[in-house]
Parts: C-alpha cells; sequence; structure tokens
C-alpha cells in the first residue's frame, strides 16, 4: 500500500517536472530490475555451462528396483529408470525377468515415455510369480530419440 | 437488475473464449485427477487474491471499494467453475458416475483460466468505457508488475499442461534454449515499445533504452520465468526431472508466458 502511494507521487513528481526519465525512476524500480536481470543472467550462466561441458549426447539408461508388493494377486516390481547422459531418451523399453537356475521363467515388459537426461522416471512391472524366489532382472531394452 | 444479467452473460462469454482452448485439451482432463491435491489447492487458494487484484484493474463494473473486489473476484469464480463444469459435462468429460474426487479436480482447475476469461469478458467484450480512466489513475509500477504475472500466467496455462512443452524442451539442445531467451527478451522488448508509443505514462520520451530493457523487459521476462516454473511444479512436470532439464522446459514454457505478460499490458 505504502509503496504504491510513493510511486503513485513520485509518478506525478516526474509528470509534472523534468523530462529525464532516468532520475524519475524509482529506486525501488531499480532494484527489482537488478534482482531480475541477477536471475535472467543466472539462468543463462547456468545454461551456457551445460551447452559447453556437454560432450557426448547419447542417453545412459540404467534401472533400479525400489520395491516389490503384492497387490490384487499379482506382484508389482515398481523401479526407477536413471538416465545419467546428457540426451533425453523416448519409449524406453523395460524389460524384467524373473530367472531360476538360468532359465527365464517369467518374462514382463513397459514403455516409458520418456526418460529425460539427467532424471529419472518411475514406472513398475507385474509378475503373477513371487519375485522373492526368483533372481529378478530388470534392464531398458532400447529407446527412440525423442 | 438488467445490466446484472448482461454483466453475467459477459463473464460466460469471457470464460468460454478464454477457457475454450484448455477444456478442449486432454491433459487437462488428466490433470484434473492426477494432480497433487495440495498443489491443486494451494493454486485455488493463490488465484482468490489474483482475481480480487484483477477485479481492481478490469471487473464486471467500476470498483471503488475493495469489498466490490472481492464480490467480483467470487462471481468470476463461480462462472468459471460453472462455465467449466457445463462445457465438460456436455463434451462427456464428466458423467455421473465418476468418482466426485475426479469430477471436482477437472472442474477446478478449468476454473482457473475461465475465471480470469470471466474477469475479463467485461472489458474485451465492450462495457469496459469506465475502465481507460479508472486503469490511468491506479497504473503504478507494482500494478504493471502483477498485471505481466497475470498475462503470463493466462498464456501459459494455455500451454503448460501438453507434453508438447517438454517434448520441445528434448528437441533442443542447450544453444537452441539460449537463442529462444534472447528471442523472448526481444519480443517482449518490442512490445514495451509499442505500449511506450500508445503514450504510456511509464516511460516519458527520453527515457534511455536501457532504462526500460531494465525495469520493464528484464523484470516482465524474470517474471514470466516464475511463473512457468510455478505452473509446472503444479502440474507435476518438473519430477524427478535434473535442474538443467526443468531450465530448459521453463525456458520453453517461458517463451508464451513472456509474450503473454507483455501483451497483457495492451489488453488487460
Amino acid at each position: 500500500m505504502d509503496r504504491s502511494k510513493r510511486n503513485q507521487a513520485s509518478k506525478t513528481e516526474r509528470r509534472g517536472g523534468s523530462m529525464d526519465g532516468k532520475a524519475g525512476a524509482p529506486l525501488s524500480e531499480w532494484v527489482i530490475g537488478v534482482v531480475a536481470a541477477l536471475l535472467v543472467l543466472g539462468m543463462v550462466g547456468y545454461i551456457l555451462y551445460e551447452a559447453l561441458s556437454a560432450t557426448e549426447s547419447t542417453p545412459e539408461l540404467a534401472i533400479s528396483v525400489s520395491d516389490v508388493e503384492e497387490i490384487a494377486g499379482r506382484y508389482t516390481v515398481r523401479f526407477r529408470a536413471i538416465n545419467t547422459g546428457d540426451a533425453a531418451a523416448a519409449a524406453v523399453q523395460v524389460e524384467g525377468h524373473l530367472g531360476f537356475g538360468g532359465e527365464t521363467v517369467e518374462t514382463s515388459e513397459v514403455t516409458l515415455d520418456y526418460v529425460p537426461a539427467h532424471s529419472e522416471r518411475e514406472g513398475a512391472l507385474l509378475f503373477t510369480r513371487d519375485p522373492a524366489g526368483y533372481e529378478l532382472e530388470l534392464e531398458p531394452r532400447g529407446y527412440q530419440m525423442p | 437488475m438488467g445490466k446484472l444479467v448482461e454483466a453475467l452473460a459477459r463473464g460466460f462469454g469471457g470464460a468460454l473464449i478464454f477457457g475454450l482452448p484448455m477444456l478442449m485439451t486432454m491433459e487437462m482432463w488428466w490433470l484434473g485427477f492426477s494432480i497433487d491435491r495440495l498443489r491443486l489447492a494451494l493454486l485455488l487458494a493463490l488465484h482468490i487474491p489474483l482475481l480480487v487484484l484483477l477485479s481492481r484493474h478490469s471487473g464486471f463494473e467500476r470498483t471503488y471499494r475493495w469489498r466490490d473486489d472481492m464480490r467480483d473476484a467470487a462471481v468470476a469464480y463461480l462462472i468459471g467453475a460453472l462455465a467449466g463444469g457445463v462445457i465438460l459435462a456436455v463434451f462427456g468429460i464428466i458423467k455421473a458416475g465418476m468418482p466426485l474426487d475426479e469430477i471436482i479436480g477437472k472442474i477446478a482447475i478449468q476454473a482457473v483460466p475461465g475465471s480470469i476469461g470471466a474477469l475479463l469478458g467485461r472489458s474485451q467484450l465492450g462495457g469496459g468505457k469506465s475502465k481507460a480512466s479508472q486503469k490511468s489513475q491506479g497504473a503504478n509500477y507494482a500494478s504493471e508488475l502483477f498485471l505481466m504475472a497475470v498475462g503470463a500466467l493466462f498464456l501459459g496455462l494455455n500451454v503448460a499442461p501438453t507434453e508438447e512443452m517438454v517434448l520441445i524442451s528434448y528437441k533442443m539442445t542447450q544453444w537452441h534454449a539460449l537463442a529462444l531467451i534472447v528471442l523472448s527478451i526481444l519480443l517482449m522488448h518490442a512490445f514495451v515499445y509499442a505500449v511506450e508509443f500508445k503514450g504510456e505514462e511509464q516511460l516519458p520520451p527520453g527515457t534511455p533504452w536501457w532504462s526500460a530493457l531494465l525495469r520493464f523487459t528484464v523484470v516482465g521476462y524474470a517474471i514470466a520465468i516464475l511463473v512457468s516454473l510455478y505452473v509446472l511444479w503444479t502440474f507435476g512436470r518438473t519430477e524427478g526431472l535434473g535442474t538443467a532439464q526443468v531450465l530448459m522446459v521453463v525456458v520453453v514454457l517461458g517463451f508464451p508466458a513472456a509474450l503473454g505478460a507483455a501483451a497483457a499490458r495492451l489488453i488487460l
């Protein structure tokens, strides 16, 4: 309230008085302007740093199992797909196997829409057998460039 | 009584014109049930003071008291929700038998753009005669920034829910992003000067270019960036993203938001 009144007052002065807009702008406007400039410059700096430091541009995918839970008669294996590369991957295929003595007894797969660069996405695979009694293996099978 | 009906009709008209693009976007329907409830509640709560302040600038009628602005804001919110509910029902997107939670979520999220449209309906669809004098009285730096934020929010909301926002950010390299930042600021600055040519009080003749650039364009762009970040966070679009990737999406959404912020100073 107070500030808007002051702005109002300084504007009236400006309108009635001198024509130089430089001296007319109140200090608060300059402070806000400088803060905004720092914010934008910081963002530009970060992106520039990323642009200069990015070397290879391929996704690097890894799958890590978060937890296993029995829901409605099926075993839900939640996982995180982690992309440590500098490029986003689209249509990421994740396949899971339940193995027993070197033989695969059950497979399940899902496709994630996107896994962006230096980011992670969550998903889940469903199995009919309890993964606790088998060797559970999750791996990325392929992706598209977006 | 006749005037009231006319004002309400304009409100509905505005809610539809401004809200239809979002009513016909499927990601907005999905957000109705997928959006984090706390973030939705925060958006809906923050929207109340926004509408009250916006009503100061353009509303159903010339207002002198905050009480009137609050009433206008409440009516606009209601119109936005009603218009959204009716249209979604006609489209068959909400129907009986759906969980109440989903129906409320779908309508609530549409009430935000709809209510802004309802408030602006009056000034855009005629009847805004009292607005001009009202604006020049109340136009100061703070309200300029507020209007820029509303413009950024409005255009940002239009495109933020779509998958294209993130997809574009994946297609771009960091160099593209830097070019987009420069383009956004240049276009905004052009708008600032367009406003100046309209005889805006804020930029008296003789104002050096860097003064306008720093005080209006850069501040406006920073507002657009912050609003973009807020909208993306609200819609859960920043989940699991690394900082660099968040910045890329923010720059992409910042482009329409920046144009919205700049144009708001002409339109609102």
